[in-house]
C-alpha cells in the first residue's frame, strides 16, 4: 500500500514536470509577449526601454533557460510574480482558488447527486420512456458546446425572465450567502448539465451489467425490497467502475470550469488563466496551471486509492 | 402421511418479448410436494424448470415474466394473489432460494456476515451481536469450518464449494419450509457436487422442511429426490415417485433422459443422445411437443396434445405409455 502510495507520487510527479514543460514551450510559441500587450503596440516606449524591460523579465534568455529557471523557483517554492499585476502569483491564486473550488464543487456534487439516480433508474428498465428520456438529455448535456449554453441560458434566465443574474459572484454591497447562492446556480447548473450526460451514462453502463448478476437475485430472494436491491447492492457494487470513469471526468469538468467562469465573470482561477494567457502573463499561466494539474492528479490519486475501498478484491502491491 | 405443503395447480407462465406478443414459456403445470420431501424438477435448458420454480417464490424475471393462470398454494394460501409486499414477507422467510453459480450468487463488496446479517434482519429483529451468533452457527451446521472468521471474510476469499455452503446457511436462517435448489452443484466439481446435496439432504432431514431440487442431471434426481417432474418445452411430461420414474419411464423423453446418464456398471462405447432441439418459445407445435424428437411418433401425435395417462400417482403425457393405444394402420 505505501510502496503504491509511493509510485503514484513519483509518477504524478513525473506528469507534471512534462505538462509544464509542454505548456511552457507552447507559451514561447504564442504570437506576442507580456510586453507588447501591456505596451499597447510598443509607440511609447523606445526601442532602449523596450530592451530593457525585455531583459527584466528574462525574456531575452532562450527557452530552455527560462523554464529551467522557473522549475528552480518553484522548487524552492517561488512562484515568481505576476507581469501583469506584478504581486505574487500566489497570492494572486489564493485569491481566486476559494470562488473556484465553490463553483466546481457545487458542479461535482450535484452531478452525483443526479446523475447516480437517473442513471440508476435508466439501467433499470432499458428501452423505456425514463431511460430513453435520460439519454436524450444525457447526449444533450455532453454534446452541446458550453459556451453556447452559457449564453443561451443567460439569455432566457437573466434577460427573458429575470430569474438569475448573468454575471458576478455577489450583488454590489451584498456579501449575503443567499444572494452568492443567487449567483452561483446558473454557472454550476450548466457545469452540471454538461457533465452529466457522462455520469447517467457510465452509471447506466455499469448498473446495466451489475444488475445482469445472481447476488441481485439472492438479495431479492432475501425478501428485501426493491430499493434496496437497486441501491444496497446493484449501485453499490456497480460504483468502482464508476469511479474510474469519473477521474476522467475530472479535468472535463475543470476545463469546462474556466469557460464558463469567463462568460459569468465568475471570480476563479479558470478566468483567471483565460485573462492570464491573453496579457501572455507567463508566471501566471504557469502558477495556475501548477494548481489545476496538482487537482487533477490528486483526485485521480485519491479515487484509485477509494476504488480499493470500495471494491474489498482490489488489493494495492 | 404428512401434510401438502406447496399445491400448484395449472400454472402458466407467460414472458414479454418486447413488441411482439407474449410467449407462453410454462404451460399448464400441476404438482405437489408433501413436507419434508424432496421434489425433482428434470429437463433440458429452457424447457421452464427454473420459471416454474420462480413462480413459486415470486422472483420471475422483472417486467418480462409474470403468471398468467393457475394458483399456487403454499401452506393453504394462494401465492398469486399475494401483492409484492406480502411475498417479501414470504421469501426468505417461508420460502428460500440458492442458485446455480455460487461464484456470483454472493455480493463480492460485502463480507459474508454482512450478507447473512441483513437476511436476517429482514425478518426479524436481532441485535448485531445476536445476528453474529446465529450465523456463526448455521456456518458450522452446514460444515464451515472456522464460522466466526468467516463472517469476517470476502465471498472471494472463499472457494465454490464453501460458497455455496454460505448460501445454503444464509437461505436456511430463517428456518424455511421449502428450499427452492435451482441447478445447486452444476457449477461446482464432482467431489463438491455430492458433499452438497448430502448437505441439503441432511437438512432437509434435520429442519423438516421441503425441497424443490432443479436439475438436469438424472443422476442427481435419482439419490436426492422422493418425486420427480420431468417437464419438456413447458409442460410436464411425466411425473411420479422417483422409484416409479427410474423402474418404469413411460414418456420416451424419460426414457431417454435415463439412457443418458453414464454407467458404471455396464459397457457401452456410446452415450445415448437425444437428437434435435427443443422447439422455440411461441413456435409450439399443436400436437405432443416432443413429437419431432420422438423416434415412437404416430400421426395423432402432431394432431393433437397427448392426454395424461395414470398409473395412481404416476402420470405421463404419451399415447404410446397407454397400452390399450393402438396406432392406425
Amino acid at each position: 500500500m505505501a510502496r503504491y502510495l509511493y509510485e503514484r507520487i513519483l509518477s504524478a510527479l513525473l506528469t507534471m514536470f512534462f505538462v509544464t514543460a509542454i505548456i511552457y514551450l507552447i507559451l514561447s510559441l504564442i504570437q506576442g509577449s507580456a510586453l507588447t500587450v501591456m505596451g499597447g503596440s510598443g509607440s511609447e516606449m523606445s526601442a532602449a526601454e523596450y530592451e530593457a524591460a525585455r531583459r527584466a523579465l528574462g525574456l531575452d534568455l532562450p527557452v530552455w533557460l527560462r523554464y529551467a529557471h522557473w522549475l528552480r523557483d518553484v522548487l524552492r517554492g517561488d512562484l515568481g510574480s505576476s507581469y501583469r499585476y506584478g504581486v505574487p502569483v500566489g497570492e494572486v491564486i489564493a485569491q481566486r482558488f476559494g470562488s473556484s473550488a465553490l463553483l466546481v464543487g457545487t458542479a461535482i456534487l450535484f452531478t452525483l447527486l443526479l446523475g447516480l439516480p437517473v442513471g440508476v433508474m435508466a439501467a433499470y428498465k432499458p428501452g423505456s420512456v425514463w431511460d430513453r428520456l435520460s439519454s436524450f438529455f444525457a447526449l444533450a448535456g455532453f454534446s452541446a458546446p458550453r459556451f453556447i449554453t452559457c449564453i443561451a441560458c443567460i439569455y432566457v434566465f437573466s434577460f427573458k425572465l429575470r430569474l438569475a443574474p448573468p454575471m458576478g459572484m455577489h450583488n454590489a454591497g451584498n456579501a449575503s450567502l443567499l444572494d452568492l447562492i443567487h449567483h452561483l446556480i446558473m454557472p454550476s447548473a450548466i457545469i452540471t448539465f454538461g457533465a452529466m450526460g457522462y455520469m447517467i451514462k457510465q452509471t447506466r453502463g455499469a448498473c446495466l451489467e451489475v444488475f445482469q448478476e445472481d447476488y441481485l437475485k439472492t438479495a431479492r430472494a432475501k425478501g428485501l425490497s426493491e430499493v434496496e436491491v437497486i441501491f444496497k447492492h446493484g449501485l453499490r457494487t456497480a460504483l468502482a467502475p464508476i469511479l474510474t470513469q469519473m477521474m476522467v471526468q475530472v479535468p472535463e469538468i475543470v476545463g469546462s470550469a474556466a469557460i464558463v467562469e469567463k462568460i459569468f465573470g465568475w471570480p476563479g482561477i479558470g478566468s483567471l488563466m483565460l485573462d492570464a494567457i491573453r496579457n501572455r502573463d507567463t508566471p501566471l499561466i504557469m502558477g495556475v496551471t501548477l494548481v489545476i494539474a496538482s487537482v487533477v492528479l490528486v483526485a485521480n490519486i485519491l479515487l484509485d486509492l477509494a476504488y480499493g475501498l470500495l471494491d474489498p478484491r482490489v488489493r494495492y502491491r | 402421511m404428512p401434510e401438502t405443503l406447496l399445491e400448484v395447480r395449472n400454472l402458466t407462465v407467460n414472458l414479454k418479448l418486447g413488441n411482439r406478443q407474449d410467449v407462453t414459456a410454462v404451460d399448464g403445470v400441476s404438482f405437489s410436494l408433501k413436507r419434508g420431501e424432496t421434489l425433482g424438477i428434470v429437463g433440458e435448458s429452457g424447457c421452464g424448470k427454473t420459471l416454474t420454480a420462480s413462480a413459486v417464490i415470486g422472483l420471475l424475471p422483472p417486467y418480462t415474466g409474470y403468471i398468467a393462470g393457475g394458483e399456487i398454494l403454499f401452506e393453504g394460501e394462494d401465492l398469486t394473489k399475494k401483492t409484492a409486499r406480502q411475498m417479501r414477507a414470504v421469501r426468505g422467510a417461508k420460502i428460500s432460494m440458492i442458485f446455480q453459480d455460487p461464484m456470483s450468487s454472493l455480493n463480492p463488496v460485502y463480507r459474508i456476515g454482512t450478507q447473512m446479517r441483513e437476511a436476517l434482519r429482514v425478518h426479524r429483529d436481532v441485535t448485531a451481536k445476536e445476528a453474529r451468533e446465529i450465523s456463526a452457527e448455521m456456518l458450522r451446521k452446514v460444515g464451515i469450518p472456522l464460522p466466526e472468521t468467516r463472517l469476517r471474510e470476502y465471498p472471494h476469499q472463499l472457494s465454490g464449494g464453501q460458497r455455496q455452503r454460505v448460501m445454503i446457511a444464509m437461505s436456511l436462517l430463517s428456518n424455511p419450509s421449502l428450499l427452492i435448489a435451482d441447478e445447486p452443484t452444476s457449477s461446482l466439481d464432482v467431489t463438491i457436487q455430492a458433499q452438497i446435496l448430502d448437505l441439503i439432504r441432511a437438512l432437509r432431514d434435520e429442519m423438516g422442511m421441503s425441497v424443490m431440487l432443479i436439475t438436469h442431471d438424472m443422476g442427481v434426481v435419482a439419490g436426492n429426490a422422493d418425486k420427480v417432474m420431468v417437464m419438456y418445452a413447458g409442460k410436464v411430461v411425466e411425473y411420479g415417485t422417483v422409484e416409479e420414474i427410474f423402474t418404469n419411464p413411460l414418456h420416451p423423453y424419460t426414457q431417454r433422459l435415463i439412457g443418458s446418464i453414464p454407467r458404471l456398471d455396464m459397457d457401452v462405447e456410446y452415450l445415448s443422445t437425444i437428437e434435435g432441439m427443443v422447439p422455440p418459445l411461441g413456435q409450439m407445435p399443436k400436437g405432443c411437443r416432443f413429437c419431432a424428437r420422438c423416434p415412437l411418433h404416430t400421426g395423432a401425435c402432431q394432431e393433437q396434445p397427448p392426454p395424461p395417462f395414470r398409473i395412481g400417482e404416476h402420470v405421463t403425457f404419451c399415447r404410446r405409455a397407454n397400452p390399450d393405444f393402438r396406432p392406425p394402420p
